[in-house]
Protein backbone atom coordinates (compact mmCIF):
# COMPACT_ATOMS: atom_id res chain seq x y z
CA UNK A 1 0.00 0.00 0.00
CA UNK A 2 2.44 2.59 0.89
CA UNK A 3 5.09 1.33 -1.87
CA UNK A 4 1.76 2.24 -4.10
CA UNK A 5 1.67 5.21 -3.12
CA UNK A 6 5.19 6.23 -3.39
CA UNK A 7 5.70 4.94 -6.65
CA UNK A 8 2.24 7.04 -7.92
CA UNK A 9 3.14 9.95 -5.35
CA UNK A 10 6.42 10.46 -4.41
CA UNK A 11 6.65 14.19 -4.65
CA UNK A 12 3.80 14.01 -2.23
CA UNK A 13 5.48 11.25 -0.36
CA UNK A 14 8.56 13.12 -0.34
CA UNK A 15 6.96 16.18 1.57
CA UNK A 16 4.43 14.47 3.59
CA UNK A 17 4.20 16.45 6.73
CA UNK A 18 4.12 19.71 4.71
CA UNK A 19 0.98 18.01 2.87
CA UNK A 20 -0.65 17.23 5.60
CA UNK A 21 0.11 20.59 7.71
CA UNK A 22 -1.68 22.38 4.42
CA UNK A 23 -4.68 19.92 4.74
CA UNK A 24 -4.57 20.95 8.52
CA UNK A 25 -4.72 24.28 7.66
CA UNK A 26 -7.50 23.70 5.47
CA UNK A 27 -9.33 22.40 7.94
CA UNK A 28 -8.84 24.77 9.95
CA UNK A 29 -9.27 27.82 7.91
CA UNK A 30 -12.55 26.54 7.22
CA UNK A 31 -13.79 25.89 10.67
CA UNK A 32 -12.84 28.81 11.77
CA UNK A 33 -14.58 31.19 8.99
CA UNK A 34 -17.66 28.95 8.77
CA UNK A 35 -18.55 29.03 12.63
CA UNK A 36 -17.86 33.05 12.50
CA UNK A 37 -19.68 33.63 9.03
CA UNK A 38 -22.74 31.51 10.31
CA UNK A 39 -23.47 33.90 13.23
CA UNK A 40 -22.91 36.52 11.14
CA UNK A 41 -24.93 35.38 8.10
CA UNK A 42 -28.05 34.04 10.57
CA UNK A 43 -28.05 37.74 12.00
CA UNK A 44 -27.94 39.04 8.61
CA UNK A 45 -30.43 36.90 6.76
CA UNK A 46 -32.83 37.30 9.56
CA UNK A 47 -32.37 40.82 9.55
CA UNK A 48 -33.36 40.55 5.59
CA UNK A 49 -36.48 38.91 6.24
CA UNK A 50 -38.38 40.62 9.16
CA UNK A 51 -37.64 44.06 7.75
CA UNK A 52 -38.50 43.23 4.02
CA UNK A 53 -42.04 44.91 2.81
CA UNK A 54 -44.91 42.43 5.14
CA UNK A 55 -42.08 41.50 7.06
CA UNK A 56 -42.60 40.62 11.00
CA UNK A 57 -41.09 43.85 11.64
CA UNK A 58 -41.09 45.87 8.10
CA UNK A 59 -38.60 48.57 7.75
CA UNK A 60 -38.04 49.42 4.46
CA UNK A 61 -35.23 51.74 4.81
CA UNK A 62 -33.17 48.91 6.61
CA UNK A 63 -33.94 46.21 4.51
CA UNK A 64 -32.62 48.40 1.52
CA UNK A 65 -29.01 49.31 3.10
CA UNK A 66 -28.79 45.38 4.11
CA UNK A 67 -29.77 44.10 0.89
CA UNK A 68 -28.10 47.11 -1.26
CA UNK A 69 -24.42 45.88 1.37
CA UNK A 70 -24.86 42.41 0.55
CA UNK A 71 -25.23 42.68 -3.22
CA UNK A 72 -22.38 45.30 -3.20
CA UNK A 73 -19.66 42.56 -1.53
CA UNK A 74 -21.51 39.84 -3.96
CA UNK A 75 -20.33 41.77 -7.30
CA UNK A 76 -16.44 41.71 -6.10
CA UNK A 77 -14.65 38.85 -7.97
CA UNK A 78 -13.01 36.89 -4.45
CA UNK A 79 -9.35 37.51 -5.59
CA UNK A 80 -9.84 41.11 -5.82
CA UNK A 81 -11.58 41.74 -2.62
CA UNK A 82 -8.33 40.03 -1.50
CA UNK A 83 -6.07 42.57 -2.74
CA UNK A 84 -8.35 45.00 -1.86
CA UNK A 85 -8.90 44.23 1.86
CA UNK A 86 -5.05 43.76 2.85
CA UNK A 87 -4.71 47.21 4.67
CA UNK A 88 -7.92 46.22 6.44
CA UNK A 89 -6.39 42.44 7.38
CA UNK A 90 -3.16 43.88 8.76
CA UNK A 91 -5.01 46.09 10.39
CA UNK A 92 -7.68 43.57 12.48
CA UNK A 93 -5.30 40.31 11.81
CA UNK A 94 -1.66 41.96 12.06
CA UNK A 95 -0.97 40.08 8.93
CA UNK A 96 -1.76 39.75 4.89
CA UNK A 97 -0.62 36.14 4.69
CA UNK A 98 -0.74 32.82 5.83
CA UNK A 99 -3.50 31.26 7.55
CA UNK A 100 -3.84 34.37 10.26
CA UNK A 101 -3.97 36.54 6.90
CA UNK A 102 -6.90 34.74 5.52
CA UNK A 103 -9.38 34.64 7.99
CA UNK A 104 -10.47 38.14 7.16
CA UNK A 105 -10.97 37.74 3.77
CA UNK A 106 -12.23 34.40 3.55
CA UNK A 107 -15.33 35.86 6.18
CA UNK A 108 -15.84 38.72 4.09
CA UNK A 109 -15.67 36.86 0.96
CA UNK A 110 -18.20 34.14 2.18
CA UNK A 111 -21.09 36.15 4.59
CA UNK A 112 -22.43 38.15 1.35
CA UNK A 113 -22.87 34.13 -0.25
CA UNK A 114 -23.85 32.83 3.19
CA UNK A 115 -26.34 35.15 4.16
CA UNK A 116 -28.12 35.13 0.58
CA UNK A 117 -28.44 31.15 1.50
CA UNK A 118 -29.73 31.49 5.23
CA UNK A 119 -31.82 34.14 3.55
CA UNK A 120 -33.64 32.16 1.04
CA UNK A 121 -34.01 29.20 3.64
CA UNK A 122 -35.83 31.59 5.88
CA UNK A 123 -38.01 32.63 3.25
CA UNK A 124 -38.90 29.02 2.27
CA UNK A 125 -41.17 29.02 5.50
CA UNK A 126 -44.37 29.41 4.87
CA UNK A 127 -46.17 32.91 5.28
CA UNK A 128 -49.18 31.09 6.45
CA UNK A 129 -47.13 29.23 9.58
CA UNK A 130 -45.71 33.28 9.85
CA UNK A 131 -49.00 33.91 10.16
CA UNK A 132 -50.44 31.30 12.98
CA UNK A 133 -47.49 32.83 15.08
CA UNK A 134 -49.14 36.39 15.06
CA UNK A 135 -52.18 34.93 15.22
CA UNK A 136 -51.24 32.99 18.68
CA UNK A 137 -50.07 36.13 20.11
CA UNK A 138 -46.65 35.40 19.85
CA UNK A 139 -43.86 38.46 19.66
CA UNK A 140 -41.29 38.79 16.57
CA UNK A 141 -38.56 37.53 18.73
CA UNK A 142 -40.65 34.20 19.81
CA UNK A 143 -41.82 33.87 15.78
CA UNK A 144 -38.10 34.42 14.86
CA UNK A 145 -37.34 31.34 17.11
CA UNK A 146 -40.37 29.18 17.09
CA UNK A 147 -41.12 29.28 13.40
CA UNK A 148 -38.89 30.95 11.01
CA UNK A 149 -35.63 29.06 12.55
CA UNK A 150 -37.25 25.98 14.12
CA UNK A 151 -38.94 25.28 11.05
CA UNK A 152 -36.13 25.94 8.36
CA UNK A 153 -33.80 23.68 10.39
CA UNK A 154 -33.56 20.86 7.54
CA UNK A 155 -32.75 23.97 5.02
CA UNK A 156 -30.22 25.95 7.04
CA UNK A 157 -28.19 22.68 7.35
CA UNK A 158 -28.69 21.94 3.63
CA UNK A 159 -27.57 25.55 2.25
CA UNK A 160 -24.50 25.49 5.02
CA UNK A 161 -23.76 22.27 3.44
CA UNK A 162 -23.70 24.33 0.34
CA UNK A 163 -21.64 27.19 1.76
CA UNK A 164 -19.01 24.91 3.41
CA UNK A 165 -18.35 23.48 -0.29
CA UNK A 166 -17.95 26.85 -1.21
CA UNK A 167 -15.78 27.91 1.20
CA UNK A 168 -13.31 24.97 0.89
CA UNK A 169 -13.15 26.31 -3.07
CA UNK A 170 -12.37 29.78 -1.47
CA UNK A 171 -9.78 28.29 0.66
CA UNK A 172 -7.64 27.18 -2.22
CA UNK A 173 -7.67 30.60 -4.03
CA UNK A 174 -6.11 32.04 -1.30
CA UNK A 175 -3.53 29.91 -1.77
CA UNK A 176 -2.33 31.75 -4.59
CA UNK A 177 -1.65 34.73 -1.87
CA UNK A 178 0.50 32.49 0.29
CA UNK A 179 -2.82 31.96 2.52
CA UNK A 180 -1.53 28.25 3.37
CA UNK A 181 -4.07 25.38 3.16
CA UNK A 182 -4.32 22.96 0.27
CA UNK A 183 -4.46 24.98 -2.42
CA UNK A 184 -1.23 26.93 -1.52
CA UNK A 185 0.65 23.43 -1.29
CA UNK A 186 -1.15 22.60 -5.18
CA UNK A 187 0.51 25.86 -6.37
CA UNK A 188 3.84 25.70 -4.71
CA UNK A 189 4.58 21.92 -6.04
CA UNK A 190 1.91 21.10 -8.01
CA UNK A 191 2.30 24.38 -9.96
CA UNK A 192 5.47 25.97 -9.66
CA UNK A 193 7.90 23.16 -9.10
CA UNK A 194 5.41 21.23 -12.02
CA UNK A 195 5.11 18.57 -10.18
CA UNK A 196 2.03 17.02 -11.29
CA UNK A 197 1.46 14.17 -8.65
CA UNK A 198 1.41 17.22 -6.07
CA UNK A 199 -1.79 18.91 -7.92
CA UNK A 200 -3.30 15.70 -8.00
CA UNK A 201 -2.95 13.90 -4.47
CA UNK A 202 -5.01 17.77 -3.69
CA UNK A 203 -7.76 17.11 -5.99
CA UNK A 204 -8.17 13.87 -4.14
CA UNK A 205 -8.25 15.10 -0.92
CA UNK A 206 -10.34 18.00 -1.72
CA UNK A 207 -12.72 15.29 -3.46
CA UNK A 208 -12.98 13.66 0.07
CA UNK A 209 -13.53 16.11 1.94
CA UNK A 210 -16.40 17.75 -0.28
CA UNK A 211 -18.13 14.55 -0.34
CA UNK A 212 -17.99 13.87 3.27
CA UNK A 213 -19.15 17.56 4.04
CA UNK A 214 -22.30 16.52 1.36
CA UNK A 215 -23.13 13.15 2.89
CA UNK A 216 -22.97 14.44 6.22
CA UNK A 217 -25.10 17.81 5.64
CA UNK A 218 -27.75 15.36 3.13
CA UNK A 219 -28.11 12.88 6.47
CA UNK A 220 -28.71 15.59 8.68
CA UNK A 221 -30.99 17.56 6.53
CA UNK A 222 -33.45 14.31 5.82
CA UNK A 223 -33.07 13.20 9.45
CA UNK A 224 -34.78 16.78 10.51
CA UNK A 225 -36.92 17.07 8.32
CA UNK A 226 -40.88 15.73 8.59
CA UNK B 1 -83.10 42.39 25.19
CA UNK B 2 -80.26 44.16 23.26
CA UNK B 3 -76.80 43.10 24.49
CA UNK B 4 -73.68 44.84 23.21
CA UNK B 5 -72.48 42.79 20.69
CA UNK B 6 -69.15 41.10 21.49
CA UNK B 7 -67.19 42.39 17.91
CA UNK B 8 -68.89 45.62 15.94
CA UNK B 9 -67.32 46.69 13.26
CA UNK B 10 -68.46 50.40 12.01
CA UNK B 11 -68.13 51.65 8.86
CA UNK B 12 -64.81 49.79 8.38
CA UNK B 13 -62.89 50.96 5.36
CA UNK B 14 -59.44 48.81 4.30
CA UNK B 15 -57.87 50.40 1.21
CA UNK B 16 -54.51 48.54 0.24
CA UNK B 17 -51.95 50.85 -1.28
CA UNK B 18 -50.79 49.20 -4.81
CA UNK B 19 -47.28 49.48 -6.60
CA UNK B 20 -48.76 51.05 -9.78
CA UNK B 21 -50.34 53.89 -8.04
CA UNK B 22 -53.81 52.81 -7.98
CA UNK B 23 -54.98 51.83 -4.09
CA UNK B 24 -57.35 48.89 -4.00
CA UNK B 25 -60.36 49.32 -2.15
CA UNK B 26 -61.39 45.96 -0.54
CA UNK B 27 -63.49 46.81 2.25
CA UNK B 28 -66.24 49.60 1.78
CA UNK B 29 -68.52 51.14 4.95
CA UNK B 30 -68.56 47.34 6.65
CA UNK B 31 -71.21 47.40 9.50
CA UNK B 32 -71.32 44.35 11.51
CA UNK B 33 -72.49 42.99 15.20
CA UNK B 34 -71.79 40.03 16.27
CA UNK B 35 -73.48 38.60 19.79
CA UNK B 36 -71.77 36.46 21.88
CA UNK B 37 -72.17 32.66 21.66
CA UNK B 38 -73.38 33.09 18.15
CA UNK B 39 -72.24 31.83 15.08
CA UNK B 40 -71.33 33.96 11.90
CA UNK B 41 -71.20 33.54 8.91
CA UNK B 42 -69.63 35.27 6.08
CA UNK B 43 -70.03 34.36 2.68
CA UNK B 44 -69.18 36.27 -0.58
CA UNK B 45 -66.79 34.67 -3.60
CA UNK B 46 -63.04 34.50 -3.95
CA UNK B 47 -61.71 38.09 -3.19
CA UNK B 48 -64.83 39.61 -1.87
CA UNK B 49 -62.36 40.64 1.04
CA UNK B 50 -63.68 37.79 3.63
CA UNK B 51 -59.90 37.44 4.80
CA UNK B 52 -59.45 40.82 5.03
CA UNK B 53 -62.69 41.33 7.13
CA UNK B 54 -61.79 38.82 9.31
CA UNK B 55 -58.51 38.98 9.64
CA UNK B 56 -59.79 42.94 10.74
CA UNK B 57 -61.06 41.65 14.33
CA UNK B 58 -57.72 39.82 15.75
CA UNK B 59 -55.84 43.03 14.52
CA UNK B 60 -53.94 40.85 11.66
CA UNK B 61 -55.08 43.76 9.18
CA UNK B 62 -55.55 47.36 10.10
CA UNK B 63 -58.62 49.17 8.99
CA UNK B 64 -57.91 52.34 6.90
CA UNK B 65 -61.09 53.73 7.82
CA UNK B 66 -63.88 52.70 10.61
CA UNK B 67 -63.57 51.40 13.88
CA UNK B 68 -63.60 47.53 15.74
CA UNK B 69 -64.43 46.85 18.56
CA UNK B 70 -64.05 43.69 20.65
CA UNK B 71 -65.83 43.36 24.29
CA UNK B 72 -66.25 47.08 24.37
CA UNK B 73 -62.16 47.86 23.68
CA UNK B 74 -61.24 49.07 19.79
CA UNK B 75 -58.68 46.82 18.47
CA UNK B 76 -57.56 49.18 15.62
CA UNK B 77 -55.97 51.49 17.68
CA UNK B 78 -54.02 48.81 20.18
CA UNK B 79 -50.55 48.69 20.38
CA UNK B 80 -48.38 45.25 19.92
CA UNK B 81 -48.52 43.97 23.21
CA UNK B 82 -52.31 44.92 24.11
CA UNK B 83 -52.54 43.36 20.54
CA UNK B 84 -50.79 40.26 21.45
CA UNK B 85 -52.92 39.89 24.92
CA UNK B 86 -56.46 40.35 23.24
CA UNK B 87 -55.31 38.07 20.26
CA UNK B 88 -55.00 35.07 23.06
CA UNK B 89 -58.63 35.60 23.51
CA UNK B 90 -59.20 34.81 19.97
CA UNK B 91 -58.41 31.89 18.18
CA UNK B 92 -58.52 31.60 14.27
CA UNK B 93 -58.20 28.33 12.09
CA UNK B 94 -57.46 28.49 8.26
CA UNK B 95 -58.16 26.59 4.91
CA UNK B 96 -54.54 25.13 5.18
CA UNK B 97 -54.82 24.24 8.48
CA UNK B 98 -50.89 25.92 9.22
CA UNK B 99 -49.72 23.72 11.75
CA UNK B 100 -45.34 23.54 12.29
CA UNK B 101 -44.43 20.64 10.03
CA UNK B 102 -41.68 19.93 12.41
CA UNK B 103 -43.45 20.01 15.53
CA UNK B 104 -45.17 17.06 17.55
CA UNK B 105 -49.98 17.09 17.40
CA UNK B 106 -48.76 17.51 21.06
CA UNK B 107 -46.22 20.85 20.21
CA UNK B 108 -48.39 22.19 18.22
CA UNK B 109 -51.30 22.35 20.56
CA UNK B 110 -48.57 23.35 23.13
CA UNK B 111 -47.13 26.65 20.88
CA UNK B 112 -49.45 29.09 21.57
CA UNK B 113 -48.40 28.59 25.07
CA UNK B 114 -45.06 28.40 25.09
CA UNK B 115 -43.73 30.77 26.79
CA UNK B 116 -46.13 31.35 29.22
CA UNK B 117 -45.30 30.67 33.24
CA UNK B 118 -47.79 28.03 32.87
CA UNK B 119 -47.53 24.91 34.91
CA UNK B 120 -46.07 22.19 32.91
CA UNK B 121 -48.21 19.36 34.41
CA UNK B 122 -51.71 21.04 33.87
CA UNK B 123 -50.87 22.26 30.35
CA UNK B 124 -50.44 18.66 29.42
CA UNK B 125 -53.91 17.39 31.13
CA UNK B 126 -55.31 19.94 29.09
CA UNK B 127 -53.66 19.41 25.70
CA UNK B 128 -54.94 15.99 26.53
CA UNK B 129 -58.38 17.01 27.11
CA UNK B 130 -58.37 18.87 23.96
CA UNK B 131 -57.46 16.08 22.19
CA UNK B 132 -60.27 14.12 23.20
CA UNK B 133 -62.79 16.87 22.87
CA UNK B 134 -61.78 17.20 19.21
CA UNK B 135 -61.59 12.99 18.70
CA UNK B 136 -58.14 12.50 18.14
CA UNK B 137 -57.01 11.10 21.85
CA UNK B 138 -53.95 8.85 20.22
CA UNK B 139 -52.22 11.54 18.02
CA UNK B 140 -50.51 13.48 20.80
CA UNK B 141 -46.67 12.41 19.12
CA UNK B 142 -47.91 12.29 15.61
CA UNK B 143 -46.40 14.73 12.86
CA UNK B 144 -48.97 16.53 10.98
CA UNK B 145 -47.46 14.86 7.75
CA UNK B 146 -49.41 11.59 9.49
CA UNK B 147 -52.54 13.00 9.67
CA UNK B 148 -55.48 13.06 7.34
CA UNK B 149 -56.56 16.63 6.22
CA UNK B 150 -59.75 16.17 8.96
CA UNK B 151 -57.33 15.20 11.48
CA UNK B 152 -55.00 18.45 10.88
CA UNK B 153 -57.89 20.57 11.34
CA UNK B 154 -58.70 19.10 14.38
CA UNK B 155 -55.70 19.58 15.36
CA UNK B 156 -55.54 23.26 14.32
CA UNK B 157 -58.73 23.44 16.61
CA UNK B 158 -57.33 22.19 19.31
CA UNK B 159 -54.40 24.41 19.43
CA UNK B 160 -56.90 27.62 18.81
CA UNK B 161 -58.60 26.46 22.11
CA UNK B 162 -55.26 26.01 24.35
CA UNK B 163 -56.09 29.44 25.63
CA UNK B 164 -60.07 29.15 26.46
CA UNK B 165 -60.52 31.72 23.65
CA UNK B 166 -64.21 33.71 23.37
CA UNK B 167 -64.15 33.53 20.08
CA UNK B 168 -62.81 31.30 17.09
CA UNK B 169 -61.94 32.65 13.65
CA UNK B 170 -62.74 30.08 10.80
CA UNK B 171 -61.14 31.24 7.58
CA UNK B 172 -62.37 28.95 4.88
CA UNK B 173 -61.39 26.07 7.46
CA UNK B 174 -63.72 23.48 5.63
CA UNK B 175 -62.82 24.27 1.99
CA UNK B 176 -60.27 21.92 1.82
CA UNK B 177 -61.84 18.85 2.88
CA UNK B 178 -64.11 16.37 1.44
CA UNK B 179 -67.98 17.03 1.52
CA UNK B 180 -68.05 14.30 4.69
CA UNK B 181 -65.47 15.61 7.01
CA UNK B 182 -66.68 19.04 5.92
CA UNK B 183 -69.74 17.80 7.67
CA UNK B 184 -68.06 16.01 10.40
CA UNK B 185 -65.61 19.12 11.30
CA UNK B 186 -69.16 21.59 11.00
CA UNK B 187 -70.32 19.24 13.81
CA UNK B 188 -67.49 19.62 16.04
CA UNK B 189 -67.45 23.20 15.49
CA UNK B 190 -71.26 23.76 16.20
CA UNK B 191 -70.65 21.16 19.28
CA UNK B 192 -67.97 23.55 20.74
CA UNK B 193 -70.31 26.50 20.55
CA UNK B 194 -73.00 24.46 22.44
CA UNK B 195 -70.71 22.99 25.26
CA UNK B 196 -68.28 25.86 25.84
CA UNK B 197 -70.07 28.66 24.55
CA UNK B 198 -67.37 29.86 22.12
CA UNK B 199 -68.72 32.47 19.70
CA UNK B 200 -67.85 31.30 15.78
CA UNK B 201 -67.23 33.66 13.08
CA UNK B 202 -67.14 31.36 10.06
CA UNK B 203 -66.19 32.32 6.79
CA UNK B 204 -67.08 30.91 3.60
CA UNK B 205 -67.65 30.43 -0.28
CA UNK B 206 -70.58 27.73 -0.04
CA UNK B 207 -73.91 28.89 1.41
CA UNK B 208 -73.97 24.69 2.42
CA UNK B 209 -71.88 25.63 5.16
CA UNK B 210 -73.85 28.42 6.27
CA UNK B 211 -77.29 26.79 6.10
CA UNK B 212 -75.85 24.01 8.22
CA UNK B 213 -74.01 25.77 10.59
CA UNK B 214 -74.71 29.72 11.55
CA UNK B 215 -77.65 31.70 12.94
CA UNK B 216 -76.79 34.83 10.97
CA UNK B 217 -74.80 35.11 7.71
CA UNK B 218 -73.86 38.42 5.93
CA UNK B 219 -73.11 38.90 2.33
CA UNK B 220 -69.91 40.16 1.01
CA UNK B 221 -69.33 41.47 -2.21
CA UNK B 222 -66.88 43.61 -3.45
CA UNK B 223 -66.12 44.67 -0.31
CA UNK B 224 -69.63 45.56 0.72
CA UNK B 225 -72.10 43.38 2.95
CA UNK B 226 -74.54 43.74 0.64
CA UNK B 227 -77.60 41.84 3.24
CA UNK B 228 -77.14 40.37 6.30
CA UNK B 229 -79.32 38.97 9.10
CA UNK B 230 -80.96 35.80 10.55
CA UNK B 231 -80.03 32.77 8.60
CA UNK B 232 -83.64 31.36 8.38
CA UNK B 233 -85.16 34.82 6.76
CA UNK B 234 -82.08 35.59 4.59
CA UNK B 235 -82.83 31.83 3.08
CA UNK B 236 -86.63 32.42 3.46
CA UNK B 237 -86.46 35.87 1.37
CA UNK B 238 -82.90 36.84 0.04
CA UNK B 239 -83.51 40.49 -1.51
CA UNK B 240 -80.04 40.95 -3.42
CA UNK B 241 -79.27 38.81 -6.36
CA UNK B 242 -75.96 37.49 -5.25
CA UNK B 243 -78.13 35.89 -2.48
CA UNK B 244 -80.28 34.28 -4.22
CA UNK B 245 -77.30 32.97 -6.65
CA UNK B 246 -76.24 31.45 -3.31
CA UNK B 247 -79.10 30.45 -1.92
CA UNK B 248 -79.82 28.45 -5.24
CA UNK B 249 -76.87 26.57 -5.22
CA UNK B 250 -78.25 24.59 -2.18
CA UNK B 251 -81.69 23.99 -3.65
CA UNK B 252 -82.75 21.49 -6.19
CA UNK B 253 -86.27 23.98 -6.14
CA UNK B 254 -85.12 24.93 -9.68
CA UNK B 255 -86.42 23.19 -12.84
CA UNK B 256 -83.90 22.44 -15.20
CA UNK B 257 -84.83 23.47 -18.46
CA UNK B 258 -84.10 20.00 -20.06
CA UNK B 259 -86.90 18.61 -17.93
CA UNK B 260 -89.28 21.43 -19.66
CA UNK B 261 -88.13 20.59 -23.30
CA UNK B 262 -88.26 17.05 -22.84
CA UNK B 263 -91.73 15.39 -22.87
CA UNK B 264 -91.84 14.19 -19.51
CA UNK B 265 -93.87 16.91 -17.96
CA UNK B 266 -96.13 16.98 -21.30
CA UNK B 267 -97.51 20.09 -20.39
CA UNK B 268 -100.49 21.44 -22.29
CA UNK B 269 -101.59 25.12 -22.71
CA UNK B 270 -104.04 24.76 -19.84
CA UNK B 271 -102.03 23.10 -17.29
CA UNK B 272 -100.20 25.65 -14.59
CA UNK B 273 -97.11 25.10 -13.42
CA UNK B 274 -96.27 26.19 -10.13
CA UNK B 275 -93.46 27.28 -7.44
CA UNK B 276 -94.32 27.42 -4.37
CA UNK B 277 -91.90 28.51 -1.06
CA UNK B 278 -92.18 28.67 2.40
CA UNK B 279 -92.04 31.66 3.96
CA UNK B 280 -92.70 31.25 7.41
CA UNK B 281 -92.30 26.94 7.95
CA UNK B 282 -96.55 26.46 7.86
CA UNK B 283 -97.31 22.63 6.85
CA UNK B 284 -97.52 22.48 3.08
CA UNK B 285 -99.12 19.17 2.40
CA UNK B 286 -102.63 19.79 3.57
CA UNK B 287 -102.75 22.74 1.06
CA UNK B 288 -101.94 20.09 -1.82
CA UNK B 289 -104.91 17.89 -0.46
CA UNK B 290 -106.95 21.26 -0.04
CA UNK B 291 -106.84 22.33 -3.29
CA UNK B 292 -107.33 18.91 -5.02
CA UNK B 293 -110.53 17.95 -2.64
CA UNK B 294 -112.29 22.04 -3.16
CA UNK B 295 -111.30 22.90 -6.39
CA UNK B 296 -110.97 19.92 -7.81
CA UNK B 297 -107.82 19.94 -10.02
CA UNK B 298 -105.21 17.70 -10.02
CA UNK B 299 -102.29 18.64 -7.93
CA UNK B 300 -98.89 16.82 -9.55
CA UNK B 301 -96.20 17.66 -7.37
CA UNK B 302 -93.08 17.56 -10.10
CA UNK B 303 -90.20 18.56 -7.70
CA UNK B 304 -90.10 19.16 -3.59
CA UNK B 305 -86.89 20.16 -1.68
CA UNK B 306 -87.71 20.68 2.03
CA UNK B 307 -84.99 20.94 5.04
CA UNK B 308 -84.99 21.90 7.92
CA UNK B 309 -83.31 25.19 8.97
CA UNK B 310 -82.94 26.22 12.92
CA UNK B 311 -85.91 24.28 13.38
CA UNK B 312 -88.62 25.50 10.35
CA UNK B 313 -89.28 23.58 7.40
CA UNK B 314 -87.10 25.40 4.27
CA UNK B 315 -88.28 24.85 0.83
CA UNK B 316 -91.13 24.03 -1.43
CA UNK B 317 -92.44 22.26 -4.04
CA UNK B 318 -92.91 22.53 -7.89
CA UNK B 319 -96.09 21.28 -9.31
CA UNK B 320 -98.58 21.11 -12.26
CA UNK B 321 -101.66 22.25 -11.63
CA UNK B 322 -104.42 20.33 -14.10
CA UNK B 323 -108.42 20.73 -14.35
CA UNK B 324 -110.93 23.45 -15.91
CA UNK B 325 -109.67 26.96 -16.11
CA UNK B 326 -111.75 28.68 -13.70
CA UNK B 327 -110.91 25.72 -10.94
CA UNK B 328 -106.93 26.51 -11.53
CA UNK B 329 -108.20 30.09 -11.10
CA UNK B 330 -109.45 29.36 -8.26
CA UNK B 331 -107.17 27.24 -6.68
CA UNK B 332 -104.31 29.87 -7.36
CA UNK B 333 -106.51 32.96 -6.23
CA UNK B 334 -106.35 30.51 -2.29
CA UNK B 335 -102.79 29.65 -2.87
CA UNK B 336 -101.90 33.48 -2.93
CA UNK B 337 -103.98 34.43 0.10
CA UNK B 338 -101.65 31.42 1.68
CA UNK B 339 -98.18 32.54 3.76
CA UNK B 340 -96.06 30.92 1.20
CA UNK B 341 -94.54 33.17 -2.05
CA UNK B 342 -96.42 31.64 -4.90
CA UNK B 343 -94.79 31.77 -8.22
CA UNK B 344 -96.88 30.35 -11.88
CA UNK B 345 -93.98 29.97 -13.60
CA UNK B 346 -94.32 30.09 -17.88
CA UNK B 347 -92.05 27.75 -18.59
CA UNK B 348 -91.87 28.24 -22.34
CA UNK B 349 -91.35 25.17 -24.17
CA UNK B 350 -88.18 25.87 -26.63
CA UNK B 351 -88.88 25.05 -29.93
N1 LIG C 1 -51.71 42.71 1.38
C1 LIG C 1 -52.44 43.01 0.30
N2 LIG C 1 -52.05 43.95 -0.58
C2 LIG C 1 -52.78 44.25 -1.67
N3 LIG C 1 -53.95 43.67 -1.97
C3 LIG C 1 -54.41 42.72 -1.15
C4 LIG C 1 -53.69 42.33 0.03
N4 LIG C 1 -54.40 41.37 0.66
C5 LIG C 1 -55.50 41.16 -0.09
N5 LIG C 1 -55.51 41.96 -1.17
C6 LIG C 1 -56.57 42.01 -2.19
O1 LIG C 1 -57.79 42.21 -1.54
C7 LIG C 1 -58.81 41.46 -2.18
C8 LIG C 1 -59.56 40.67 -1.14
O2 LIG C 1 -58.70 39.73 -0.58
P1 LIG C 1 -59.18 38.67 0.49
O3 LIG C 1 -58.07 37.73 0.71
O4 LIG C 1 -59.74 39.38 1.67
O5 LIG C 1 -60.36 37.95 -0.29
P2 LIG C 1 -61.18 36.67 0.09
O6 LIG C 1 -62.61 37.03 0.01
O7 LIG C 1 -60.69 36.09 1.36
O8 LIG C 1 -60.85 35.68 -1.09
P3 LIG C 1 -60.58 34.12 -1.11
O9 LIG C 1 -61.92 33.46 -1.12
O10 LIG C 1 -59.85 33.93 -2.39
O11 LIG C 1 -59.77 33.79 0.10
C9 LIG C 1 -58.14 40.60 -3.22
O12 LIG C 1 -58.42 41.15 -4.47
C10 LIG C 1 -56.68 40.70 -2.92
O13 LIG C 1 -55.93 40.71 -4.10
MG1 LIG D 1 -59.62 34.32 1.91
Amino acid sequence: MISVIEKWFPNVTMNASIFWNSVGQTFEMTIIVSVISFVISLILAIGLVVTKKDGILSQPTVWNVLDKMVNLFRSIPFIILIAALIPLTRLISGTAIGVQGTIFPLIVGITPFFTRQIESALNEVDTGLIEVGQVIGLSPFQIIRSVYLKESIPSIIRVTTITLISLIGLTAIVGVVGGGGIGDFAIQYGYQQNQLDATYACIIILVVIVSVIQAIGTFFSRKLFH
Amino acid sequence: MSLDPLIKFSHVEKVFPNKDGQPRQVLRDVNLSIQEKSIFGIIGHSGAGKSTLIRCINGIEKPTGGTVSFSGKLVNTLKSSKLRSLRQNIGMIFQQFNLMPSRTVFENIMLPIKYRHINRAEARQKVTRLLEMVGLPDKASAFPSELSGGQKQRVAIARALIDDPKVLLCDEATSALDPQTTQDILTLLKDLNHRLGITLIIVTHEMEVIENTCDFVAVLDHGKIIEQGNVYSVFVNPKEILTQRFIATTSRLELPQEIIDSDLLNLTGKQKLVKITYLNGKAMVPLISFISRNFNVDANIVVGDIKILQQKPLGGLVIVLDGLESDIKKALDYLGKQEIRLEVQNYDKRN
